[in-house]
């Protein structure tokens, strides 16, 4: 019975030595991606916690205790309810359209045909576009005065638009630069995910007599099916972290109509000051960054086809 | 527990550049340097290098390095993010409304300190005049810039808003080009006779163009003799609420209101220079901006610019009313060693004398600092071949010293301004009513200064 | 005959292909407006540009604006630091990924689920939520306006990491067992097998990490104070607000910013396409 125990222990101890000396040598391996993560994730969010239940002053001198007042206030002021809003049309607007657009530019760039590379390198290229540059470009174009779009539908017969000023379309004309920008990323990866898909699927469709049609809905998009999911997954993500766009178009404005959330905390953090208040708003952000991500793995292990 | 998770960043993240903390005065060539962080951009940036190049030359102990921060704002952002570290600048330049926040800050040296000193040293030494002869700087700024009867900073680039007009539209309007409108029904009624409309109907020419500003509607208010915060404006005690809220500033919105409703006026949006751009176009007949876009604008324009009239800001008259000036000044920065600072104000001295303000005001546009730069070459013959200047001035000679014109001093102003343009925004765009729009506005200023002042003073 | 026929069939397969190229003509006419737009005015004396209607053809074209963009204002400069933030934030997200995966595919040591799935759990913190406190300690270790402030923070990858991983594991078994048998440590295997046998991933990674790092906005927005330590993106905007008199000039820094990268795009396309593939099919 003793001797029993005490192999087990000297087993365990053994065992346990042995973990040591693995996670020892596992250690140089991990430490320095567990070290910034440390630093720069998993601190500040349990900082970012911790300020939304101070009152801070401007100059970053005081942070009094006031419970948990500023993330009432968050929840319920119209202000924030708003960015919530504006953030869920601004990914709306920006994935549907990048994913069907980015689809059709693909379809498009996949036929057989000389030259095709050309137009594959035209339709990807603005994944080279930054925010800033396209927000530059667009600000010119979008200008109701003397920019191209106003001119084009003035040419056309249309009403024109003041389209950075006017509450009701400033946040589709963001929108626009946003999926300009990002239908090159689009465009490649659903590209990619075409040429992915094995030719003998096509044979046997055609040999079934399959219409292009039927090909399209029962061969093509079913086997693009992770892919389109991969980006509308990254256009979400994008959404919810767009900022430069709005900051160089419109500055949130006007009425608020392009203030999304990461707008919100940047300005009730860096031009009102009111750290507490941001790191509130933040911590709101993470917790539906969180159950969005959540979701978007369900949704991907109910209807993403997978070879 | 910070101080170790700082500590263990600097030495894991980069053991080659990280200097974990550095200090002493800056140096260049021998000399302490001055950061002097600036929003001038253009030409009036290249003013003021000129203005630095002239005062590095003139001595040989300091060297003033402006450096270019965008926008106030962003100027302001950068200055809050370097509190407490080495990269906060000697000098900052800063619009007028952060007057309350930047003396809240504690991060400056009041102006007067300097003043005080050399007004002792000059006591001590009798004979010599006072190194600072405050008596022939522009009183309406020494005014805006002084609280609790300290001068906080040192003005630095002096502005107006004006109306700016086509004399030729004027003309074949019938109207006087020498007679711009003055009052908010002088404008409509000036604007119908200016309006001009195609054959479809669609109008060619609007009367003038507005771009939506927080700014002209404190200009508004000011110069119907209005307080704009309770306590004197903040002058007397802590500004507690605002008071833009009452019939003067519901008459600025409904006004405004009519104006673009009827299609007298073009709403151009919050850019600035837009209104002026729609001028310049032909699309406009009249436009408000400041002061300070005049210069850059008549160099654009060359000969062209004497079709252009400037005239005082149109708003219904009170005897006490007047323009808020506005502008920025530059504030000296206590985090930085004495020299610095004392380089600060010895450049702050140089910048504020006559003959260079008379230099800065034909440069800039803005108004010079010290009355005497008024009749001073090159203002003078400026003042003569543009007489746009003139109007400007005359505003601001006209317009009387007290609470109101002296403008309001609140902690938040950012976003009190915020909560002014919102409801300019919803009027025009018809969400709103006048009254409830500038209610709802009040109630959002009255909770920011709540919210900041228990911040602050708690 | 047998000529003919094939030059009939050509001429038919031309013009049944027409109509598709009339399509990708359009389509790639859309795309490229913009752009197109940018150049055009970038070659404008400011008056032209501020006219209506608006030019589509520069008739006489200032190339001068362009020399302006690379003197009057510091484009070189901004690109300069936009390039050593990106390359040293791409490869410190390679060698730290690289690292990790290695430990997770290839090592056996307690904990290690665990530790996975903290690994992965920080991609589910986004990066603006945690901005503030991030931006006090850049702050307090007096790192603003520094190359460290600009990358450190950004030099592990979670995403990385998960993606070596993946590619890791399907490197053989056999191939550890015989390295064990030769006697080579862990970084000698990961640095001389591994890695070799994982360019292609590698490379997806580092794709991923340059384009985000390039584009990067908000945060060398709020780090940066001096212009010399602005990057090409936080440049051109300031640039934009600040220099309304030179809007040409600035349009002629925009599309210098936009070059190097098209150009990188043109060239590496393939390549590029299966670094986004990668993430595509396996992320």
């Amino acid at each position: 019975m003793s001797r029993a125990d005490a192999s087990l222990r000297v087993r365990r101890g053994r065992l346990i030595t042995r973990g040591a000396g693995e996670l020892l040598a596992a250690a140089p391996f991990l430490l320095p991606s567990l070290l910034l993560f440390g630093v720069f994730v998993f601190y500040p969010l349990v900082r970012s916690v911790y300020l939304g239940f101070h009152a801070t002053d401007p100059f970053g001198r005081r942070e009094v205790w006031i419970g948990i007042e500023q993330y009432r206030d968050v929840l319920t002021s119209s202000d924030f309810v708003n960015s919530l809003f504006v953030t869920g049309q601004f990914t709306l607007y920006t994935v549907i359209p990048a994913t069907a657009i980015g689809l059709y530019l693909a379809l498009l760039a996949h036929q057989r045909l000389p030259g095709i590379v050309v137009f594959r390198t035209i339709f990807s290229s603005t994944v080279a576009s930054s925010v800033a540059v396209s927000s530059v470009m667009f600000l010119l174009l979008l200008n109701p005065g003397i920019g191209v779009l106003n001119y084009l539908i003035d040419r056309t017969g249309g009403p024109t638009v003041s389209w950075l000023t006017d509450p009701a379309w400033a946040l589709p004309a963001v929108a626009m630069t946003t999926v300009w920008m990002n239908l090159g990323f689009a465009t490649i990866v659903i590209l990619a995910g075409l040429q992915n898909i094995p030719d003998d699927l096509y044979e046997a469709a055609r040999a079934d007599g399959a219409s292009p049609r039927d090909e399209f809905l029962h061969v093509t998009l079913p086997g693009l099916s992770p892919t389109l999911l991969f980006v509308s997954v990254v256009g979400v993500i994008f959404a919810f972290q767009s900022f430069g766009q709005i900051h160089i178009l419109t500055r949130g404005g006007p009425l608020d109509s392009t203030t999304v959330i990461v707008y919100s905390i940047y300005q009730e953090a860096f031009l009102h000051y009111n750290i507490g208040l941001a790191s509130a708003q933040a911590v709101v952000l993470f917790v539906i960054v969180l159950l969005l991500t959540l979701a978007q793995f369900a949704i991907a292990q109910r209807w993403v086809f997978y070879r | 527990m910070h101080r170790l998770v700082f500590a263990l960043v600097c030495v894991a993240a980069s053991l080659a550049l990280a200097s974990c903390g550095e200090s002493g005065p800056r140096t260049t060539n021998g000399r302490t340097e001055i950061v002097f962080w600036h929003s001038m951009g253009g030409v009036n940036g290249d003013a003021l290098q000129r203005m630095a190049n002239g005062f590095n030359a003139s001595q040989d102990a300091y060297h003033v390095r402006p450096v270019f921060q965008g926008g106030f704002p962003d100027s302001l952002k950068k200055l809050v993010s370097s509190f407490g570290t080495d990269s906060m600048p000697a000098l900052i330049q800063l619009d007028d409304i952060q007057l309350r926040f930047m003396v809240d800050s504690q991060a400056t040296v009041p102006l007067q300190d300097f003043i005080d000193l050399e007004d002792a040293t000059s006591a001590a030494m009798q004979g010599y005049p006072p190194a600072v002869d405050l008596a022939d700087f522009e009183p309406r700024a020494l005014a805006y810039y002084s609280l609790e009867g300290r001068l906080r900073a040192m003005p630095f680039n002096l502005s107006g808003p004006v109306l700016y007009y086509d004399k030729d539209a004027f003309r074949e309007a019938g109207l006087d080009p020498e007679r711009p409108p003055t009052t908010f029904d002088e404008v409509r009624d000036y604007s119908e006779r200016l309006l001009r409309r195609d054959q479809g109907g669609g109008v060619t020419r609007n009367g003038v163009a507005l771009n939506i500003s927080a700014w002209y509607f404190e200009q508004m208010l000011a110069k119907q003799g209005a307080l704009y915060a309770n306590n004197g404006n903040g002058r007397e005690g802590l500004a507690t609420e605002v008071r833009f809220d009452g019939a003067e500033g519901e008459e600025i919105l409904t006004w405004w209101q009519e104006m673009v409703d009827s299609g007298l006026a073009t709403n151009v949006g919050q850019q600035g220079l837009q209104a002026l751009l729609s001028v310049l176009s032909g699309k406009s007949a009249m436009a408000i901006e400041s002061t300070a876009a005049m210069r850059s604008v008549l160099l654009a324009l060359g000969p062209g610019a004497a079709r252009f009239g400037a005239g005082p800001l149109p708003a219904p008259y009170s005897p006490d009313g007047g323009i808020v000036i506005g502008g920025a000044a530059a504030w000296i920065i206590s985090d930085r060693p004495d020299i610095e600072q004392r380089g600060g104000w010895e450049f702050l001295k140089y910048a504020t004398r006559p003959d260079i303000q008379a230099q800065w005001h034909v440069d800039t546009g803005y108004f010079p600092v010290r009355v005497s730069a008024w009749d001073m070459e090159p203002a003078a013959s400026l003042h003569r071949d543009v007489p746009q200047f003139t109007a400007a001035r005359a505003q601001l000679l006209g317009s009387p010293l007290n609470l109101v014109t002296a403008g309001a001093v609140i902690g938040p102003f950012t976003q009190v301004r915020e909560s002014v343009i919102e409801a300019l925004e919803q009027v025009l765009v018809g969400d709103k009513e006048p009254r409830e729009a500038l209610d709802d506005a009040a109630a959002d200023a009255n909770r920011a200064i709540e919210r900041y002042n228990r911040s602050v003073t708690e | 005959m047998r000529q003919g026929r094939t030059g009939a069939n050509t001429t038919k397969r031309v013009a049944s292909a027409l109509p598709r190229y009339a399509l990708l003509l359009l389509s790639a006419a859309v795309i490229l407006f913009p752009l197109y737009m940018t150049v055009v005015d970038s070659l404008q004396t400011l008056d032209k540009l501020l006219t209506y209607p608006p030019d589509f053809w520069p008739n006489s074209p200032q190339w001068s604006n362009y020399r302006s963009a690379m003197t009057d204002i510091p484009m070189p400069r901004y690109m300069m630091n936009s390039l050593i933030v990106a390359a040293v934030i791409t490869l410190g997200q390679v060698s730290t990924a690289a690292l990790a995966a290695y430990a997770f595919a290839f090592m056996r040591f307690p904990l290690r689920t665990p530790l996975f799935f903290i690994f992965l759990s920080t991609m589910m913190v986004p990066w603006e939520a945690s901005i503030i406190p991030n931006f006090q300690t850049i702050q307090r270790l007096d790192w603003i306006d520094t190359y460290q402030g600009l990358t450190v923070p950004f030099l592990a990858t979670a995403f990385g990491t998960f993606l070596l991983r993946q590619h890791f594991l399907t490197l053989p078994r056999e191939l550890k067992d015989a390295a064990d048998i030769d006697g080579y440590g862990n970084l000698k295997f990961l640095l001389f097998v591994v890695i070799p046998l994982s360019r292609a991933a590698l490379a997806t990674l580092a794709v991923f990490s340059f384009l985000q790092a390039w584009n990067q906005y908000l945060w060398p927005l709020l780090v940066t104070n001096e212009p010399d330590m602005r990057t090409v993106q936080i440049g051109i905007a300031a640039l934009q607000a600040e220099e309304v008199q030179r809007t040409n000039v600035v349009l002629a820094g925009t599309v210098i910013a936009l070059l190097p990268m098209l150009v990188l795009v043109i060239v590496f396309q393939r390549f590029l396409v299966r670094g986004l593939t990668a993430g595509a099919v396996k992320g």
